[in-house]
Formats: C-alpha cells, sequence, structure tokens
C-alpha cells in the first residue's frame, strides 16, 4: 500500500486524481495541469508536499560532520537560514540534491527527495561520527508550498508575517492559527513562494485557510512542469548516482575550499578531466519529448539521451533536458530527439526556458 | 453522456458511420483518462489504414496514446482544428474535436464495434 499525506482526505474531496510516486500516493492534479501550472505562474498555487523527506540532524557534532557529507559549504550557513547541496559518493556520484535548513546552532534539518528519503537516512547513519543524532521525520511533519506572485500578500494575510522579512532559503517561526508554523522562503517553481513546515493536525485548518484565500491547489504534474520549465533536474532523472555534479553543470554548489569532504578527489579530478557529457536544456517544434528519447545531431549521429522531457505551458512546445557530448553543448545547435519511430525537430535552448523570476521587492502593504 | 449514434472500440475510439464514409475520433472517457491534451498526430490524407493500427499519436501533458483506427479506410480529410488546438479534443471529444475521416473499405467491420450501451458498461468495468 502506498503512503498518504495526513492531507489525502481534503485532496480527494477537491477531486484530486492521484498517482503513485516514490511510494506515496500523490494527487497528480485537481482540474488541469495547465490550469494549476498557470495558476502559480500568474497568481498562487499551493501544494502538499508532505511527501518530501525530512531528516534531522542534531548535536554538538552536526556541522562537522554535514561539511564532511556535503558538497557544499555548510559553514556558511547562518541560523534561520539554509543552503541547497549535493551529497555524493566516493567516485562523485550524485546520492541526493537537498536543501539544509539550519534550525538551531547545532539543529539542522534535511529536506531530501521523497524517493531518497530512506538511502540518505542509511547513507548518513552510516557515515556519522561524534556527537550527531540523525532521525526521520518524514512521517512526523507536513509540507505545504505555497507559490506564485501572489504568494506573499498570501503570507501575510494568513500567517500575519511581512514578507520583507524572508531572503533566500529564511528561516522564520510564525503564530497562526493557534499554532506555530515553520517558514522558509524556498520553492522549486521559479516564481516568489514560500514552504511551510508543521504538524499534520495543523496542516489540515492551515491548507483549508490557505485555499480559503484564492489559492489552487496544484498537484505533481503541474510541479514536474514548472520545475522543468526553469530547467532545474530532478533528482532520480536529471542527476543519479551514475552523474557527477561537473557534468550536472552542478560545481558551483561543490566547496572546494572548505576541507575534506566525501568525493571531493573524484570531484576535483573530474573537474580538472572535463566532463564527457552535459546536462543540456532543448526545445522541440513539433511533439513532445519524453525520457529515454535519443539526441542526434543534423547528420543522424547520437550525441545523447533525453533525461526529462515534457510540454511547457507557457512556451506552447515541448521543452527538455538531455546529456549530450560535452563539445557539442552549444546554445542553439540543432539536433533530432528520436523517440522509437518518430523524430522531433529542435534545438539545444538556454535555461530556464522561460525568462527568469526578476528580483522582487515586497511591499508590506501590499 | 456516451452519443448513442456512434459506435466504440475497446482502445476509446469512436466511429461515426455515413454512407461510406466514417469520422474517427477519441471518447471522453479518453480525454479524461489523459488530461490536457497538449499534441496530436494525424494520420495523412489519401493514407490507406487498417482497422487497430496504431495511425497517429495523442499526447497529454503527462502521458502518450497511440491513436487507432477501428475501421479500415482510406484517409480523406484530417481536422485542422484538433492539430492547432488540441485543447478541442478534451472540451469536445465528440463533436468539434473529432481526427479524421476515412472512406471505408469494408462496412462489416462497423458490426465488430460496440454500441453506446455496450461502451458505456465496458467502461464502468474498467
Amino acid at each position: 500500500m502506498p503512503k498518504q499525506t495526513p492531507l489525502y482526505d481534503e485532496e480527494k474531496e477537491l477531486g484530486a486524481r492521484f498517482t503513485e510516486f516514490a511510494g506515496w500516493e500523490l494527487p497528480l492534479y485537481y482540474s488541469s495541469i495547465i490550469e494549476e501550472h498557470m495558476a502559480v505562474r500568474t497568481s498562487c498555487g499551493l501544494f502538499d508536499i508532505s511527501h518530501l523527506g525530512k531528516i534531522s540532524v542534531s548535536g554538538e557534532g552536526a556541522l562537522a560532520f554535514l561539511q564532511f557529507a556535503a558538497t557544499n559549504d555548510i559553514a556558511k550557513i547562518a541560523v534561520d537560514s539554509g543552503e541547497y547541496t549535493l551529497f555524493c559518493n566516493d567516485s562523485g556520484g550524485i546520492i541526493d540534491d537537498d536543501i539544509i535548513y539550519r534550525l538551531e546552532v547545532n539543529d539542522y534539518l534535511i529536506i531530501t527527495n521523497a524517493a531518497s528519503t530512506s538511502a540518505m537516512f542509511d547513507w548518513l547513519s552510516r557515515k556519522k561520527s561524534g556527537h550527531v543524532e540523525i532521525r526521520d521525520l518524514t512521517g512526523d511533519l507536513c509540507l505545504l508550498a505555497l507559490q506564485g506572485p501572489q504568494s506573499p500578500r498570501v503570507l501575510q494575510s494568513v500567517f500575519n508575517e511581512n514578507p520583507a522579512d524572508y531572503g533566500h532559503y529564511t528561516v522564520r517561526v510564525a503564530t497562526a492559527l493557534g499554532n506555530k508554523f515553520t517558514i522558509v522562503k524556498s520553492g522549486y517553481t521559479g516564481e516568489e513562494g514560500f514552504e511551510i513546515l508543521c504538524g499534520p493536525e495543523v496542516a489540515k485548518p492551515a491548507w483549508d485557510t490557505l485555499l480559503g484565500h484564492g489559492v489552487k491547489p496544484v498537484g505533481l504534474g503541474a510541479r514536474d512542469t514548472l520545475r522543468l520549465e526553469m530547467g532545474y533536474p530532478l533528482y532520480g532523472q536529471d542527476i543519479t548516482a551514475e552523474t557527477n555534479p561537473v557534468e550536472a553543470g552542478l560545481v558551483r554548489f561543490v566547496s572546494f575550499d572548505k576541507g575534506e569532504f566525501i568525493g571531493r578527489t573524484s570531484i576535483f579530478s573530474q573537474v580538472e578531466r572535463g566532463a564527457n557529457k552535459r546536462l543540456v536544456g532543448f526545445v522541440v517544434e513539433r511533439g513532445i519529448p519524453r525520457s529515454g528519447g535519443v539526441v542526434l545531431s543534423e547528420s543522424g549521429d547520437e550525441i545523447g539521451i533525453v533525461t526529462s522531457g515534457g510540454y511547457s505551458p507557457v512556451l506552447k512546445k515541448g521543452i527538455g533536458m538531455a546529456y549530450i557530448k560535452s563539445g557539442l553543448a552549444q546554445i542553439g545547435l540543432p539536433v533530432e530527439i528520436k523517440a522509437g519511430k518518430k523524430q522531433m525537430e529542435g534545438h539545444i535552448a538556454k535555461r530556464p526556458f522561460i525568462e527568469a523570476q526578476k528580483p522582487k521587492t515586497f511591499s508590506a502593504a501590499s | 453522456m456516451t452519443p448513442e449514434d456512434l459506435l466504440y472500440n475497446k482502445e476509446h475510439e469512436w466511429v461515426k458511420a455515413e454512407n461510406n464514409n466514417a469520422v474517427i475520433g477519441i471518447t471522453d472517457y479518453a480525454q479524461d483518462a489523459l488530461g490536457d491534451i497538449v499534441y496530436v498526430d494525424l494520420p495523412r490524407i489519401g493514407q490507406e489504414i487498417k482497422a487497430g493500427d496504431a495511425v497517429g499519436e495523442i499526447e497529454s501533458v503527462k502521458s502518450t496514446a497511440d491513436l487507432h483506427t477501428p475501421v479500415s479506410g482510406k484517409v480523406v480529410e484530417v481536422n485542422q482544428q484538433a492539430v492547432d488546438a488540441p485543447e478541442t479534443i478534451n472540451e469536445k471529444p465528440y463533436g468539434d474535436g473529432w481526427l479524421f475521416k476515412i472512406e471505408l473499405s469494408d462496412r462489416s467491420e462497423l458490426d465488430s464495434l460496440m454500441n453506446s450501451q455496450v461502451y458505456e458498461k465496458y467502461t464502468e468495468e474498467l
């Protein structure tokens, strides 16, 4: 039996179509993936992402341990803040990509990909040393994502929080609806957004209240099209234990000057050697590319493989990401995507596929 | 409601036979299962197609489905509106969202298709 989040009944009541993902039964969409996608791009949407893993790493040795386990410089994360990082194995293969929040001096919370949670928990538990306690809090906490240009206004109305108090990955504790919520500025959509962490009993009133403010419930379908339009890699597809940070274009999240960490030697030599393949974005003229498609050059040579593909509701075109031979990874290069008998003409395109979110200043009065 | 003047196959395509021609589309059940349809690939005008063949593709945001023809014949018309605005198939699967028209080569194939009542029963049991 797949797991259900504490909001399952509420979602069913809203008419959600469910799908199984990473051992969870989750809403794929409520009304239409395209409608939900556009609501997040133009207004505000609410996702139940309680399936994401929540692993607590605490104790006096927490920072030293995370510095050794993660690729990014964890020491630069101040209390009440967070950072994106990779975790890699000794060969430099990516085990997971996560956001780490520092809730207290010696108390970190890692938000993992749902499919990676148990592997990450086991790996961290195996690697840990010193005074460190690792706990899997996934079932104890709900996570909601409020995303879209109207999300600051909704945050203010519902949680009485000033959006201007939030920078990138800021963590704040808000009291609202008679309860405490941990709110972080984060998301996977490319829009302004916040993620709200709370206990299961508190999640229901928060969900209902947020929806009562004109926010549209959004399922996993649009979560995928939104991240794809931004060109964000998805763990398990675009990045895996078989790909390394150099190939994936994620070296900026690897800190070589922080000291020793797992995978450092391998990743460093990959940087020096250069990657054989690179993750790129592409757009096709007709049709919808899907993962597993083969990338061909104009002359018909196989030059790569599609790892994510789908439809961009903003561009109204098929888009995707692929690993292609690094010498050929140039924006504008014409390619063909082959899937079975059909072939789609396209070209390598810059990511994000749509105009990136512009830095916005918040108005407390909005 | 499943229109009573159409015939259906198990792949959730419908046929509307008129004299020696037949119009073909996908059912409401099919469009609902696919979700937002964003791309269709239809057979070419003049193409000879055989009942049961995959003759095109329908792509929704989340998945790809083969389009079959429930009856054999020669393609005489394709619905450009469905190509240009695939959401029409979601909105009016039995009307403006029709897909292609063929000149039937074997009218007896119609006898093996389901009527609306049988098709409804079939979908209820899925």
